[in-house]
């Protein structure tokens, strides 16, 4: 899926296998990075995103299957051998040394020069803009300072990959969505290959170059966050990330690329290729939705109730009633349908292009 | 209220401190008998407690007893922590009750039972017998602090340490060892503290030649009961408050409140 | 949660092999067997089996006997004062020390911290001289008018009482204190909103709240008292008994071995109950919050 980048594969981690006890938590996993991309791996609670990410590390070991990373065969290799840095979610700072011995700390325990320790560490300090801070103990610092602190201390031994477990999870919104550009930022510059596990779809489609979507130890779909949003490959994905309206139906017939089926809005079109009769689900994304009567090619449409219009300033989401199992919502650039209220019938279309198609679970 | 409860506080901080205050007046004092306030003050019965040769072989045997079972408790307790802590076994509560069980157990009873057992096998070194028997009371104490201090340990550190170049021993070494330092401080001193004033233990265990010092002043103050054991009690006050002190800059006192 | 949390913190299932990490527990656990619960189930053999056979005659000596009900009754008696006691001024000042702030919380954490360091020896012996008849606390009745005469202290087991109270005080006010400082101050807030006054506040909130710690100073207090031994000895002499005393006396002057074992099976029995009955009812305490 998606795997051609047009990069040569930098870690390549083939047919991993992880079980504890008797759960099944990552199975037959595939998964191949480019140098210098930045990968999300997002999922639910529980989905392997967490151990998939330890395995990486050398935390955990693997069942069965392979790591390869820039060629090294790591899938024997113990942690500390695999020059792999990572943030921690709950930072894992040492809470006994001073922000400077902790970024210090890899480098000590490489047996770097002092010369060559104090410079290091003085760049990563830099870096996250805490050169101040350095001997400062851990207790005094801010979330999004120790957080910075951590970053620093996985970059200061120059990894030839980075993980990330949540690291931003532990902040307000406000700080984390400038972490995320900061962070990102660095990354690119530093020409850093990462993995970031994440449950938060905004921050993988912010931050990535590709997002795995993970679901039950597999990975759903490897793409590019625009393909993930607007091509999500299964019905997982497209509820996971992003809203999106969604009607059951039935098959009805097939011509040529396009299928008709029968909703409880009415027969929807979409491309596709499902056999006559089958259950399945058709969707849209909210801002394919336009007010009105469609003509051409904008060849679904449907007569829907408004339940509850959500003002969020530059948008209007509104709810819609719908089906049991199903759901309708659009969002509307705000001044479009401001005078809508609760009860009122709306006409709706959309184009069949953005309609996407799956087999109903 | 609040004025019942402060008055009643500042009464007992007196209650507690007195006799304190009172073995080191007695010490200073000139008579020999314990009259407060002494009619005058001298330095006669630290001089005496320096000639008198029978305490300085008891404080001895009780410093070696004392540090040896405290530091043989912090390894077997610390070990026994972690297992509790990070293992996954049947019966961990269990454990854990009957490994702090001796705490609440008469010490006398323990002793007791102690000697029996050793006759019985024909055991007779008392120096070897004081040792084992102290090692029941001092690891409790470390088994239970380590423990509560390990339930607070986030081994994520372990496992950053490892991602930084440390093999996993070495973690533990530079990570573990020096966030739990307090625990292990703390539980170290009490341990001591209580290997050095333990007495219903130690009185089945010692011999003629071996006895530890609180042996050794019931003993005296059965025979010559005059302030020489005011003396030895003010050099025990300051050991205690020099340990305290020195816990008190490495830790703080509201932790060592806690235990 | 990650999946990891999920997969360690799992119990383990039955049949499955043991975690190698309960090793570590071996040492620990081997050395308490031998040297502690070995030897009080060998006492508790001995109790009942002497070279002649199979025998009750230590217990009976001692329950039989008036004389031994004497010194179980001393023991509990003077173990119920000194608890009773320890409670009533202990309680107040665990909360002082909660609710106290700086400087002086230091000061008080020092008062408690420093006698309980000092040790039991030294603090006993203190008391023998405090409660002379030409003592300090006599002074101190005499010049405040309290009494006329010297009143007799040493020897007595009101002594004993105000003795072993001051050794142990500290025991009962340290739980206490660890956990009325976790009450959270805005739950009387909130009983305040309610409408109850600061009495009905008190006896509905903060009591209930402090149990644990009272449970646990209790238990502590209690099973130390009831089986102290050089407060005794010190402060009432060899005349008066108690079963630690007399188990002493049974090994080490009059080599009754059946009368001593017996007795120390029964204080032993004691102290279990008071193990068990304060678990069960700190676990009470823990399921009515």
């Amino acid at each position: 899926m998606g795997q051609g980048n047009g990069r040569l594969t930098y870690l390549d981690v083939a047919g991993v296998d992880k079980r504890f006890r008797d759960t099944v938590v990552i199975q037959g996993l595939d998964l191949r990075v480019g140098a210098g991309e930045f990968v999300s791996l997002l999922g639910p609670s529980g989905c392997g995103k967490t151990t998939l990410l330890r395995i990486i590390a050398g935390l955990l070991r693997a069942d069965r299957g392979a790591i390869h990373l820039d060629g090294r065969d790591l899938t024997r290799l113990a942690a500390h051998k695999r020059n792999v840095g990572v943030v921690f979610q709950s930072y894992a700072l040492f809470p006994h040394l001073t922000v400077a011995e902790n970024v210090a700390f890899g480098l000590r325990a490489r047996r770097a020069p002092a010369a060559e320790l104090r410079e290091a560490v003085a760049r990563a300090l830099a870096m996250v803009q805490l050169t101040e801070y350095a001997g400062r103990p851990i207790f005094v610092l801010s979330g999004g300072q120790q957080q910075r602190v951590a970053v620093a201390r996985a970059l200061a031994v120059h990894p030839a990959l980075l993980l990330l477990d949540e690291p931003l999870s532990a902040l307000d919104r406000k700080l984390r969505e400038t972490m995320q550009i900061e962070l990102k930022h660095l990354l690119r510059q530093l020409g850093l290959t990462a993995i970031f596990v994440t449950h938060d779809q905004d921050e993988a489609l912010v931050m990535s170059d590709r997002i795995a979507v993970m679901n039950a130890g597999r990975i759903e779909q490897f793409a590019a966050p625009a393909d993930v949003y607007n091509r999500p490959a299964t019905a997982f994905v497209l509820d996971f990330v992003g809203m999106s309206s969604r009607f059951h139906g039935t098959v009805r017939a097939v011509e040529g690329d396009e299928v008709s089926v029968d909703t409880a809005v009415g027969v929807l079109r979409a491309r596709g290729r499902p056999p006559v009769g089958s259950r399945v689900l058709v969707a849209v994304r909210p801002e394919r939705l336009m007010l009105g009567r469609g003509d051409g090619e904008w060849r679904n449409a449907a007569t829907l109730t408004v339940r509850d219009p959500v003002f969020l300033g530059s948008k209007l989401i509104l709810h819609f009633d719908a089906a049991d199992g199903d759901r309708a919502v659009a969002e509307l650039a705000s001044g479009t349908g401001d005078k809508l209220a609760a009860g009122d019938l709306v006409q709706v279309h959309w184009s069949v292009g953005d309609t996407l198609i799956f087999p109903a679970s | 209220m609040t004025i019942a409860m402060w008055t009643i506080t500042a009464m007992v901080v007196l209650f507690l401190i007195a006799p304190l205050v009172v073995v080191v007046a007695v010490s200073f004092s000139a008579s020999p008998v314990f009259n407060l306030p002494p009619p005058s003050w001298s330095a006669r019965w630290y001089e005496r407690l320096w000639r008198l040769r029978d305490f300085w072989p008891a404080v001895r045997t009780s410093l070696e007893i004392a540090a040896l079972s405290t530091a043989i408790s912090l390894v077997l307790g610390t070990l026994c922590a972690i297992a509790v802590e990070r293992g996954r076994f049947p019966g961990r509560d269990a454990l854990v009750t009957f490994a702090v069980s001796p705490l609440m157990m008469p010490g006398l009873v323990v002793g007791v039972a102690l000697l029996q057992m050793l006759r019985q096998v024909g055991f007779r070194d008392a120096w070897m017998s004081l040792l084992i028997g102290h090692i029941v009371i001092t690891l409790p104490y470390v088994i239970r602090t380590v423990l509560a201090s390990l339930s607070l340990f986030d081994f994520t550190l372990i496992d950053a340490a490892r991602t930084l170049g440390c093999s996993y021993p070495k973690a533990l070494l530079k990570v573990m060892v020096p966030v739990l330092a307090p625990a292990f401080l703390t539980s170290g001193l009490f341990a001591f503290l209580a290997s050095m004033d333990n007495y219903p233990i130690s009185i089945f265990l010692t011999d003629a030649r071996t006895k530890t010092l609180p042996v050794q002043i019931l003993t005296y103050l059965e025979e010559t009961p005059d302030p020489t054991i005011a003396a030895i009690s003010t050099g025990l006050i300051v050991m205690t408050i020099v340990v305290l002190l020195l816990a008190d800059r490495l830790v703080g006192l509201r932790r060592i409140a806690e235990l | 949660m990650s999946t990891l949390d999920v997969a360690v913190r799992a119990p383990a299932s039955r049949g499955e092999r043991l975690d190698p990490l309960a090793l570590l527990a071996l040492p620990a656990t081997a050395y308490l067997g031998i040297a502690f619960a070995v030897p009080l189930v060998l006492l508790l053999v001995t109790s009942v089996w002497t070279p002649a056979g199979l025998t009750i005659d230590g217990y009976v000596k001692f329950f039989s006997d008036s004389y031994g009900w004497r010194v179980m009754w001393n023991a509990l008696r003077a173990a119920l004062w000194t608890t009773a006691i320890c409670l009533v001024i202990g309680y107040p000042v665990g909360f002082a020390l909660a609710r106290s702030r700086g400087v002086v919380q230091v000061l008080l954490l020092v008062a408690l911290i420093l006698p309980l360091s000092v040790g039991v020896v030294v603090k006993a012996f203190a008391w023998t001289i405090l409660l002379r008849s030409n003592g300090v606390v006599n002074q101190m009745l005499l010049a405040t008018g309290i009494a006329s005469e010297p009143v007799r202290f040493i020897f007595t087991e009101a002594g004993l009482v105000v003795g072993a109270v001051n050794i142990f005080l500290s025991f009962m006010v340290l739980p206490i204190f660890s956990v009325v400082k976790l009450i959270d101050g805005r739950l009387l807030d909130a009983a305040a909103t309610l409408g109850a006054s600061p009495l009905h506040r008190f006896l509905r909130v903060t009591v209930p709240l402090s149990m644990p710690g009272v449970i646990a100073g209790i238990a502590f207090v209690f099973s130390m008292a009831i089986s102290m031994y050089v407060i005794p000895t010190l402060l009432m002499g060899d005349r008066y008994q108690t079963m630690s005393t007399l188990i002493a006396r049974s090994y080490l002057f009059m080599r009754d071995r059946s009368l001593g074992s017996a007795v120390a099976v029964v204080l032993l029995g004691i102290a279990v109950a008071v193990v068990v009955i304060s678990g069960w009812l700190a676990r009470r305490s823990r399921d009515v919050r």
